[in-house]
């Protein structure tokens, strides 16, 4: 009986890695995005807010795992290649936590960066080396710090 | 089940993380030569995979690496301030606070930034002179920062061309057009001394009598006072990195 358990849970394991596999970004240190019916508004709001800064997500946005760094919401797409995550805290002290826990998902990466502004803290990654000399970072987090 | 699932993925995705090497820094830096050729551009606190290339050229703030060398030396096409002498690190640390570290190139020398308002410099010559007091840990770090100079002197920069005499004010060594150099401010007048031009075959020797900041016996705040530009016979030293052409490995292709 305990043998069938153990196999039971292992084969609920692997489907549950697979299925979490389809939802994943590019990203090799962080937490995957999980695209959820309910969110995807908050994505979009993050996608608008963040090209009215006049940065164009090359990737649209989609709901990712918050619970990692303690948000209320996060969404994850990609500007000019970069990773990016933005999530909204309930108020600026736990924004100002979540800054340190968002270095996680920056982690990895050869060049990252995170930035808050207000309740609203963003976190970029060049996991696939497109900015080495870190100009389009430097463009993101600007364009982040100047549309509050 | 699929809570419990996501919660292992999660938990095994920050171990994966957590390997990883994290280094924080501030403000641009140049970048290590094995990963690109030039300068970081990241304005504030930033993080990156890989630890200072010359940890000789960065102090250590709150845990995060600033950069307070000379950036031509990497990067010359960068936009570029002309100072001459020591001067407080006024980037680095609180907007508007006391500077809490020194750069302690000797002579002519290029930075990122140019100074702010409040601090006591000067502009003569093109470049950027101090010449406010220097505060009580000037002397004491001095010398634990002589290897900088060591460093500029093995390695070939164009360094901004001054040829004026030093402003009131000023306290450090400076070269004259001619080559000559010698202590200006505190005690150590008319002290001349061989100038080091980066690049050039010198010596500078300096006496260890009377070469001083504000006065001392040697060994308390000595210039310089042993050869700290040497050069061997034959061709220059090596190239600076921004000169150099460095190729590096990406997609399969040298670049």
């Amino acid at each position: 009986m305990p043998k069938l358990s153990l196999v039971l849970l292992a084969a609920a394991l692997i489907a549950g890695c697979k299925k979490d596999e389809k939802g994943a970004g590019t990203g090799s240190g962080a937490p995957a995005a999980v695209p959820q019916a309910s969110h995807v508004s908050h994505a979009q709001q993050v996608s608008s807010a963040l090209e009215k800064t006049g940065l164009k997500p090359s990737a649209p946005f989609e709901q990712a795992a918050a619970r990692p760094y303690e948000a209320r919401t996060c969404a994850r797409g990609e500007i000019d290649r970069l990773d990016v995550l933005v999530c909204d805290y309930d108020g600026e002290p736990k924004a100002s936590k979540g800054e340190q826990l968002m270095e996680q998902f920056a982690s990895g990466a050869v060049s990252g960066a995170v930035r808050r502004s207000g309740s609203r803290v963003l976190a970029v990654a060049d996991r696939s080396k497109v900015d080495l000399h870190g100009e389009g970072i430097n463009r993101v987090l600007k364009a982040f710090a100047g549309g509050k | 089940m699929a809570r419990w699932t996501a919660g292992i993925v999660a938990l095994w995705a920050l171990l994966g993380t957590a390997r990883a090497e994290t280094v924080r820094y501030m403000h641009p830096h140049p970048m290590p030569a094995g990963v690109v050729k030039g300068m970081c551009h990241i304005e504030g606190s930033h993080i990156h995979s890989f630890k200072p290339h010359e940890p000789l050229l960065y102090v250590e703030v709150e845990g995060q690496y600033a950069f307070i060398g000379d950036h031509t030396e990497f990067a010359p096409e960068e936009p570029k301030h002309a100072y001459y002498g020591h001067h407080p690190v006024f980037w680095v640390g609180d907007e508007g606070g006391e500077p809490q570290h020194y750069c302690y190139i000797t002579g002519p020398h290029y930075h990122l930034y140019a100074p702010p308002a409040q601090l006591k410099f000067t502009t003569r010559g093109g470049a950027y002179w101090f010449v406010g007091a220097h505060p009580g840990w000037y002397r004491k770090r001095h010398r634990r920062y002589r290897a900088v100079d060591r460093h500029y002197a093995h390695v070939h920069i164009t360094r901004p061309v001054v040829t004026v005499e030093p402003p009131e004010g000023f306290v450090g060594i400076y070269i004259g057009p001619r080559g000559r150099a010698r202590v200006h401010g505190g005690v150590g007048l008319g002290v001349h001394v061989v100038p080091p031009p980066p690049g050039i075959d010198v010596n500078i020797h300096l006496p260890g009598v009377g070469v001083v900041f504000g006065g001392g016996p040697r060994g308390r705040g000595v210039a310089h006072p042993h050869p700290v530009y040497k050069k061997k016979r034959g061709k220059a030293w090596g190239k600076a990195w921004g000169h150099r052409k460095i190729k590096v490995k990406r997609k399969g292709k040298w670049k």
